[in-house]
């Protein structure tokens, strides 16, 4: 009886759960950011892991029209968290069509919050402000 | 290394291919598991390999032990560190200690690279409730907490 318990309780383990938040954050900075943003409802765990994302991954193909992906990127932005200990370390940014709002937006963004590496395939985007920005490490440009 | 993963369609079994199992090799495994659990002691992986270890010891586990539940990838990437390492082992008795440091480190972040990419995979084109049921993640929201947090959420699924 006893033994048929623990195996109930094994069958139920949770273990991806029980993963350190640095795991858990790696593992979600390897995926597009609709889905490590999703992954909020899953439960309290990950509730708010998403807003502490070290990478973000934006793509544009991924969304119905190129006002749903703005807003998307506006909101990942606006709800990550503050604190300095979970500062944006890489941005992957790919756009097809070539909204300058998105890419200024996302620009200031990275700049005021002194991300190291940026790769975009968007052609405009040499811009001033990436230029002298000096967390700046990694720029990679595709066309 | 004397034990085997092989799959019956329920679980995963780990079998003692040999009549002897050098456990002084078998530390690598414990160390995996609890890295896996998030570095604490103790941890459900470090438990699990300690039943095989005393099931094997035993003599209650001549043939097969097996272990329901176990995540197949998770399980493999250990029994393959574990020959991995009783291989390095083998070859550095004749060598030198020197690279002993550095190879073990490397080798994790390796491992932890894998690890984590294979999770991301496995994650992609899923939805989160497809990827609750592949991990068995715990839903620990009221019914009234997931409602509105769905609902906050909306934003995300657009």
């Amino acid at each position: 009886m006893a033994a048929v318990k623990k195996k109930k309780k094994e069958t139920e383990a949770d273990r991806l759960s029980d993963l350190p938040d640095c795991l858990l954050l790696r593992i979600l900075s390897l995926v597009d950011t609709t889905i490590a943003v999703r992954t909020g409802v899953l439960s309290n765990r990950w509730s708010c892991l998403w807003t502490r994302l070290p990478i973000l991954n934006f793509d544009s193909q991924l969304f119905k029209t190129y006002g749903a992906f703005h807003k998307f990127v506006i909101r990942v932005f606006s709800q990550r968290c503050g604190s300095e200990q979970f500062n944006l370390v890489r941005l992957n940014f790919h756009s097809k069509s070539g909204s300058t709002t998105v890419v200024d937006r996302v620009i200031r963004y990275a700049v005021s919050h002194f991300v190291q590496e940026i790769h975009m395939n968007h052609s405009c985007l040499i811009d001033r402000r990436l230029i002298s920005c000096t967390s700046l490490t990694t720029l990679h440009l595709e066309n | 290394m004397l034990i085997f993963l092989f799959d019956r369609g329920q679980g995963f079994r780990v079998r003692k291919i040999d009549g002897v199992v050098d456990f002084e090799e078998d530390y690598v495994a414990e160390l995996r598991w609890r890295h896996i659990r998030g570095g604490g002691s103790g941890g459900g992986g470090v438990a699990l390999w300690q039943t095989i270890k005393h099931m094997i010891e035993d003599g209650c586990a001549d043939t097969e032990i097996p272990l329901p539940n176990v995540n197949s990838q998770t399980l493999s990437k250990v029994l393959e560190y574990c020959k991995k390492h009783v291989e390095a082992a083998a070859d550095k008795e004749t060598e030198p200690e020197d690279d002993k440091e550095t190879e073990p480190e490397d080798d994790m972040k390796a491992w932890d690279t894998d690890f984590m990419k294979t999770v991301a995979d496995m994650m992609k084109g899923k939805s989160p409730e497809e990827f609750r049921k592949t991990f068995n993640i715990k839903n620990d929201y009221t019914p009234e907490e997931e409602a509105e947090v769905k609902k906050e959420n909306q934003w995300a699924f657009e």
